[in-house]
C-alpha cells in the first residue's frame, strides 16, 4: 500500500545577507495513514521548515522550496502553486497544522469560535449555524467547559493551555488525515504539556489522522510514537521505529540526545551529558560529515566523506560511518 | 462604557477649558492694541481710553477672562471689532464650510493613505511599492501651503482648469462648488495620504509576519481572505490611532489653505482675526476647533476597542 504522504529529497534554502542557507537539504521520509511519526532534532535544524514545506507554507522570500516531491495520495504537492485551489483544499482540509505558539497562533481580533468556523465553513461547506454546532463540538472533545459560551471568547480570554486544546480542535475539525504539530507542548508549562499532549493523542487515535510530531522532547517521542525521524543540520541522520532507535540507535548524535536526557528509570545521580558545541552554520556546508566537528566517536572515525544514509535494520537506517547500532548501542559513551 | 464615555466628556471640558485660557494669555502677550487698530493711527489718547473702558479692555486680564467665559456660557460670544457682528454667528456661518472641507480631506486622505499602504506592503519590492513610498516619502516633506500656492499657479492660472480660488455651497451649484473644492482637499491631502499610507504600510508589513496570518494560511483560506481580513483589521489598529492624531494637523493646514484660496471658512476668519487682534473671534474660534479635535480624538478611542477586542472601557 502506498504511504499517505511521501516526502522525498526535499530541499529548502534561505536567502539571507550572510548567504545561502540550505535549511533542509535533502529530506525524504514516508508517513502512512493513522501512523504516528515523530520528528526529532535541536533548534534550527530545519525540523519546521521541512514541515512548513509540505504544505508550502515557507515564506518566499527568503525561503524556497528548490527541489523535491511532496506525494500526497498519489499527488506531488510541489507541482502545484502555493495559492493554487487544490493546495487550499489540502491545507487545513487534508492537512491540519499545530503550532507552537499557542499565545500568538489565533488572531487577536476574532473569537476563538470564528477563527474554527472559517475552517469548517470553507472546507466541509458547512452553514453557519452547522459549523457553530460541529465547533463547540470540537471544543468540547478538546476539554473546554461550557464550549458554548467559551466559543464566542477572543483568544486573550483563553489561557495558554486553552489555546493550543483550541488550536488542537481548530486543526482537527475538518477531520484531515494528516495532523503536522509543530512542537505543539513546547511554549506550555509541565503540567499543561502533559494534559495538551494527551488530549491531542486522544483526538488523532479517535479520528484515525495521521500524526507527525515535531519536538525536542524525546520522551514525548518515546510514548507516542511508531517511528523516529532524527535530524540534524537539514537532514535525517536516523530513522526507524521508535523502540529500535531507543534500544539500538545508530547515529552519536541520537546517542547523545537521549544522553542530554533526564530518565526516571535510572540510577540517581547520574550526570546529563549535553551535546558539546554549536550547531553547525548552514551556509557553505563542508562536505564531510556535518555531526563530525561534535561526534563524540569521532576518533574511531577514519572516513572524510559525507556519509549517506543506510540501512541498518529493518526499516533502521543511519547516515554514519560507522556500525554502531545493533550493540546494544545505547549504552556508548556512558 | 457609559462611565468611560462620561470620564471622557468631563476630560474634554477641562481640556478645553485650559486650551481656551492659553490662547486667551498669549493673545493678551502679543503685542499690538486691537483698540488702536479699530480707531485707527489718528485717535487720541481719551477716545483710546473711551473705547478701552467700553470693551472692558482696562480690566485686569483674570476678569477679561471671566467676563468671557461667562458670556460664552451664556452662549454669547462677543462681537468682533473688524466685522461688527456676533462671533456666534460669524461662526457659525462659516463652520460648516470648514467642517465639508475638512471631512472631506480626512475621509478621503484615511482611505487613499489605507490603499495605498495596503497595495505597498502586499507588493512590497515591486514597481507600485516603490512609487508609493517614494509619494509618501515626498509628500511627507511636502508642505499644504506650498502645494496649494503651485496648484493654484499650474492649475488655475496657467492651464486654466480649476478656478484661482473661491467658495461654492454644494447645495447651490454641485459642479463649480466640487471645482473650486479640489484644489484646497488636494493640497491639505497629500501630507496625509502620506503620513498614513506610510504607517499602513509598515503596520500591514509586520502584521503579515504574525503568527496567526500563518495559522490563517494553513487552515487554507484565500490569500485575499488572509490579507484583507485576518492582516488588514489587525494593521488598522495603529492607524487609527494616527489618523486621530493628523487631524490636528489637518486642520493647521487648512487654515493656510482657506486662506489662500480665499475660503470663507473658520480658518480664514481666525488668521484674519488673529492679524487684526480681534481677540474675542480667535478665542470662540479656538473654543470651536478644540472642542472639535477632542470630540474626534473621542470618536478614535472609541473605534479603537470597535476594532480590537482586546481593549475594553472602564
Amino acid at each position: 500500500m502506498a504511504p499517505l504522504l511521501e516526502v522525498k529529497d526535499l530541499r529548502v534554502t534561505f536567502d539571507t545577507m550572510n548567504g545561502l542557507v540550505k535549511a533542509v537539504d535533502g529530506v525524504s521520509f514516508t508517513i502512512d495513514k493513522g501512523e504516528i511519526v515523530g520528528l526529532v532534532g535541536e533548534s534550527g535544524c530545519g525540523k519546521s521548515v521541512s514541515q512548513m514545506a509540505i504544505t508550502q507554507l515557507v515564506a518566499t522570500p527568503p525561503g524556497k522550496i528548490v527541489s523535491g516531491e511532496v506525494i500526497f495520495e498519489g499527488r506531488d504537492l510541489l507541482k502545484y502553486h502555493p495559492e493554487s485551489n487544490m493546495m487550499r483544499d489540502v491545507r487545513g482540509g487534508q492537512i491540519g497544522m499545530i503550532f507552537q505558539e499557542p499565545m500568538t497562533s489565533f488572531n487577536p481580533v476574532f473569537t476563538i469560535g470564528e477563527q474554527i468556523m472559517e475552517s469548517l465553513r470553507l472546507h466541509l461547506k458547512l452553514s453557519r449555524s452547522a459549523a457553530r454546532k460541529r465547533a463547540i463540538e470540537v471544543l468540547e472533545e478538546v476539554g473546554i467547559p461550557d464550549a458554548s459560551v467559551r466559543i464566542n471568547n477572543y483568544p486573550h480570554q483563553f489561557s495558554g493551555g486553552m489555546r493550543q486544546r483550541a488550536m488542537i480542535a481548530m486543526a482537527l475539525s475538518c477531520s484531515p488525515k494528516l495532523v503536522i504539530a509543530d512542537e505543539p507542548t513546547t511554549a506550555l508549562d509541565v503540567t499543561t504539556q502533559a494534559q495538551v499532549l494527551d488530549i491531542m493523542m486522544k483526538m488523532v487515535e479517535h479520528y484515525h489522522n495521521a500524526l507527525i510530531i515535531v519536538t525536542h522532547n524525546l520522551g514525548i517521542i518515546a510514548r507516542h510514537a511508531q517511528r523516529i525521524n532524527v535530524m540534524y543540520a537539514g537532514r535525517i541522520v536516523e530513522s526507524g521505529p521508535s523502540e529500535e532507535v531507543f534500544l539500538n540507535p545508530g547515529h552519536p548524535y541520537t546517542i547523545a540526545l537521549m544522553k542530554s536526557v533526564p530518565r526516571l528509570d535510572e540510577k540517581r545521580g547520574r550526570q546529563l551529558i549535553p551535546i558539546s558545541g554549536i550547531p553547525p552554520n548552514l551556509i557553505n556546508m563542508p562536505p564531510i560529515c556535518s555531526f563530525k566537528p561534535r561526534c563524540p566517536m569521532v576518533d574511531a572515525c577514519q572516513s572524510l566523506s559525507d556519509p549517506e544514509l543506510r540501512p541498518v535494520g529493518k526499516n533502521h537506517s543511519v547516515r554514519c560511518h560507522l556500525n554502531i547500532s545493533g550493540q546494544n548501542s545505547g549504552t556508548i559513551f556512558e | 462604557m457609559l462611565s468611560f464615555l462620561l470620564r471622557r466628556t468631563i476630560h474634554t471640558i477641562f481640556v478645553v477649558f485650559i486650551v481656551t485660557i492659553i490662547s486667551f494669555l498669549l493673545l493678551h502677550i502679543i503685542p499690538g492694541d486691537p483698540v488702536v487698530r479699530i480707531l485707527g493711527a489718528h485717535a487720541t489718547a481719551a477716545q483710546i481710553e473711551q473705547l478701552r473702558h467700553e470693551l472692558g479692555l482696562d480690566q485686569p486680564i483674570l476678569w477679561q477672562y471671566i467676563h468671557w467665559i461667562w458670556n460664552v456660557f451664556h452662549g454669547d460670544f462677543g462681537k468682533s471689532f473688524i466685522y461688527h457682528e456676533d462671533v456666534g454667528s460669524l461662526m457659525l456661518e462659516r463652520f460648516p464650510v470648514t467642517l465639508y472641507l475638512v471631512s472631506i480631506s480626512l475621509i478621503l486622505s484615511t482611505i487613499i493613505g489605507i490603499i495605498g499602504g495596503v497595495i505597498s506592503a502586499v507588493k512590497r519590492g515591486g514597481v507600485a511599492d516603490s512609487l508609493i513610498s517614494l509619494f509618501a516619502n515626498t509628500g511627507i516633506a511636502i508642505p499644504s501651503f506650498w502645494l496649494g500656492i503651485v496648484g493654484i499657479y499650474i492649475f488655475g492660472l496657467k492651464l486654466g482648469w480649476l478656478p484661482v480660488q473661491g467658495y461654492t455651497s454644494p447645495f447651490g451649484d454641485l459642479w463649480m462648488s466640487l471645482k473650486q473644492l479640489i484644489m484646497p482637499v488636494f493640497a491639505t491631502s497629500v501630507p496625509n495620504v502620506a503620513i498614513v499610507a506610510r504607517q499602513t504600510r509598515s503596520s500591514m508589513l509586520e502584521t503579515i509576519q504574525q503568527d496567526y496570518v500563518r495559522t490563517a494560511k494553513s487552515k487554507g483560506l484565500k490569500q485575499r481572505v488572509v490579507l484583507y481580513k485576518h492582516a488588514l483589521r489587525n494593521a488598522l489598529i495603529p492607524v487609527v490611532t494616527l489618523v486621530g492624531l493628523t487631524l490636528a494637523f489637518l486642520i493647521g493646514g487648512e487654515f493656510i489653505i482657506e486662506t489662500i484660496c480665499n475660503i470663507p471658512g473658520v480658518g480664514r476668519l481666525l488668521v484674519r482675526a488673529a492679524m487684526n487682534k480681534d481677540y474675542l473671534i480667535v478665542q470662540g474660534g479656538v473654543l470651536i476647533l478644540g472642542t472639535a479635535i477632542c470630540i474626534i480624538n473621542l470618536v478614535v478611542d472609541v473605534t479603537y476597542g470597535l476594532i480590537d477586542p482586546r481593549i475594553r472601557y472602564k
